[in-house]
């Protein structure tokens, strides 16, 4: 579909949106053959998932419904907590910043320039700043202002059906929270807290939430207390295992301090790079030993994962996670 | 004398309403934290690269230091300048700061009418006979009220229709556009256009202190049809202005110096801390349905 608009969140459309024009990747990746391998969306996720907005598919547990009864309850359960997350009573934390975001926007479109998944997509409309924050209001205004002439006047006019609301949980995740876009706004207002919002709707409301944010992150770092699920005992493996790396790849041995009392740094990295990345932590030795730094890892829970993944979705969840720590 | 009341009952609707919403934001629950660095009221250089308190060695044994002209700068220059979109989007910048400085200007117009009204009540008149007075504080007042009235109304008429029109043309700002905001531009560039209109048949502004004195003295106003159909239409945006998001001049405090720019530590025995310890005792009325948050209740057993 061309020329999108906010109101088209809900319109019959396959796909809302192909990213086309990616922005080229910068050095060494502009050169021939070094660009990585970019996997297009498995067909067979049409059936399953929501791949009508953009094709993609960031959030698994937004599932399609198989009945119609179940798409009419799930619109009805987003509305319910779109009323939640309006209320004193159970946003709290957050309605003082988000009744000025959703009020004041004046729709400058400052923020667009400034946010790198709008300008890396080639400028896709459905990515730039404001349409999420846009399609938020829409349906909010119409279903807290009834849908008549005044909501319609007011910009309640967008068609809150199943699939605005299935789209926009998978849209809600089109934001890595940077707030570059609130550095930039003349009103200090803030997309990404509206983007963070709406997760928290489909994540606390509905019980939809990406399976590495929820399952795999919070839910996972409350049962075990970190979570990458390291215990101290695998933490101290894991950097012997970095010692016998480092020395078979440079042939250097180095002794990677941990729990060194009176270091002038301690440096924390993120959990997942343990796992994951484990040359990153890796690097960080070399350099720093090389520097001739005073320096340490700490072996303590909250020295090698103080992640708190509900930040990202879910004030329950982020509440649940500081109280671990 | 309905005029009279009529602007009365508009000023105090403008300050009323607008206050009333300041209060709304003020007494709302205790939100998280979500400040955002650079917070211009960290002292010194911290100010500037995004650095905070956190940096220093056992900050919390240490008296907080809170650059309070680094707020004020920063503050200014974005009420005065609209330094964001100067730095980030200076097209529209010309816009929208020729509507915002003609608002400015506008003010200062208003309260010189002030001025003016009270000189000439107390005896000192601004225009005589043979033109503008020859009193230097008198013509002074003459003058400045003269420019600022007439560049403010210009400018605000600019602005206002330039945006107006930069909505409507724009292809992507005319997706954004709600037609209240088209309203809200329009309903102000109408305003100025019937000021315009009773100004170009009265350039010294003298009906303007003359309202100013009916105001002052309590007394009635006298308006031709054209200066009626103005003094309406300006009331009522004055009445209509706070309860719009015309009225981010209330959200815009919240929004920096109650979120971007609030970074209060929680110390033991400080303010904070009691703020903290009131808002976690407080025990919600209402919860979330999710799983996680709420488990679903286990299935009745079956009492046979």
């Amino acid at each position: 579909m061309a020329n999108i608009r906010p109101q088209d969140m809900g319109k019959p459309s396959e796909q809302l949106c192909k990213i086309e024009n990616l922005m080229p990747l910068p050095a060494p990746y502009d050169k021939p053959g070094m660009e990585p391998d970019f996997s297009t969306p498995k067909d067979a996720w049409k059936d399953t998932y929501c791949t009508s907005l953009d094709g993609f598919v960031g959030n698994e547990t937004l599932v399609r419904p198989k009945t119609k009864e179940e798409e009419e309850a799930m619109v009805k359960q987003f509305l319910t907590g779109l009323e939640r997350l309006f209320s004193d009573e159970t946003n709290r934390n957050y309605l003082q910043p988000l009744m000025l975001s959703f009020e004041y926007c004046a729709k400058c479109n400052t923020c667009s320039e400034a946010c790198h998944v709008f300008k890396a997509s080639g400028e896709a409309e459905i990515y730039r700043p404001i349409f999420r924050s846009e399609v938020m209001r829409k349906i909010a205004k119409k279903h807290f202002g009834g849908g008549g002439l005044l909501s319609k006047f007011a910009g309640g006019d967008i068609d809150i059906n199943f699939e605005t609301i299935f789209r926009l949980g998978e849209l809600a995740y089109r934001c890595n929270l940077c707030r570059r876009c609130a550095q930039t706004c003349p009103l200090g207002l803030d997309n990404g807290l509206l983007a963070r919002e709406l997760r928290k709707v489909f994540s606390m409301e509905m019980g939809i939430a990406p399976k590495p944010l929820h399952e795999k992150g919070s839910m996972l770092q409350l049962k075990t207390g970190s979570s990458t699920g390291i215990t101290r005992e695998a933490f101290l493996d894991m950097i012997e295992f970095l010692e016998e790396d480092i020395y078979e790849r440079t042939g250097k041995q180095y002794k990677i301090p941990v729990d060194k009392k009176g270091a002038d740094i301690l440096l924390t990295h993120n959990a997942g790079e343990y796992m994951a990345w484990p040359e990153n932590p890796a690097a960080f030795a070399i350099i720093f030993e090389e520097a001739g730094l005073d320096w340490t890892l700490s072996s303590e829970l909250l020295g090698y994962d103080n992640v708190n993944y509900g930040l990202f979705y879910d004030d329950a969840q982020s509440r649940k996670s500081v109280l671990v720590k | 004398m309905l005029l009279t009341v009529f602007i009365y009952a508009s000023i105090i609707a403008f300050i009323g309403i607008s206050l009333y919403k300041a209060y709304q934001y003020a007494k709302m629950p205790m939100h998280g934290r979500w400040e955002l660095y650079p917070v211009p009221k960290e002292p010194g250089e911290k100010g500037h690269y995004g650095g905070s308190y956190y940096e220093d060695l056992e900050w919390w044994n240490k008296p907080r230091q809170v650059s309070h002209s680094g707020e004020i700068i920063d503050m200014m220059k974005e009420m005065l300048f609209i330094k964001n979109l100067f730095v980030n989007q200076r097209h529209q910048w010309w816009l929208s700061y020729a509507l915002h400085l003609g608002i400015y200007l506008l003010g200062l117009w208003t309260v010189l009418l002030a001025v003016g009204a009270v000189m000439e009540l107390s005896g000192i008149p601004l225009t005589t006979a043979e033109g503008v007075s020859a009193s230097f504080a008198a013509s002074m007042v003459y003058y400045i009220t003269f420019i600022s009235g007439s560049v403010g109304a210009l400018l605000v008429a600019f602005g206002s229709i330039s945006l107006f029109l930069k909505r409507m043309f724009n292809e992507t700002f005319s997706k954004y556009t709600t037609p209240q905001e088209y309203f809200n531009l329009f309903f102000i560039f109408a305003v100025v256009i019937s000021g315009l209109m009773v100004w170009s048949a009265d350039p010294g502004f003298n009906y303007g202190r003359e309202i100013m004195k009916g105001l002052f003295t309590f007394s009635p106003i006298q308006a031709d049809g054209a200066l009626t159909a103005h003094i309406i239409l300006l009331g009522v945006l004055l009445i209509y202005i706070p309860q719009t998001k015309m009225s981010h001049y209330v959200g815009k405090y919240f929004a920096f110096h109650k979120i971007l720019w609030d970074n209060e530590p929680n110390l033991r025995n400080s303010k904070m801390e009691e703020v903290i310890k009131g808002a976690i005792s407080y025990k919600p009325k209402a919860s979330w349905s999710a799983p996680h948050i709420k488990p679903p209740a286990p299935a009745p057993k079956d009492e046979k």
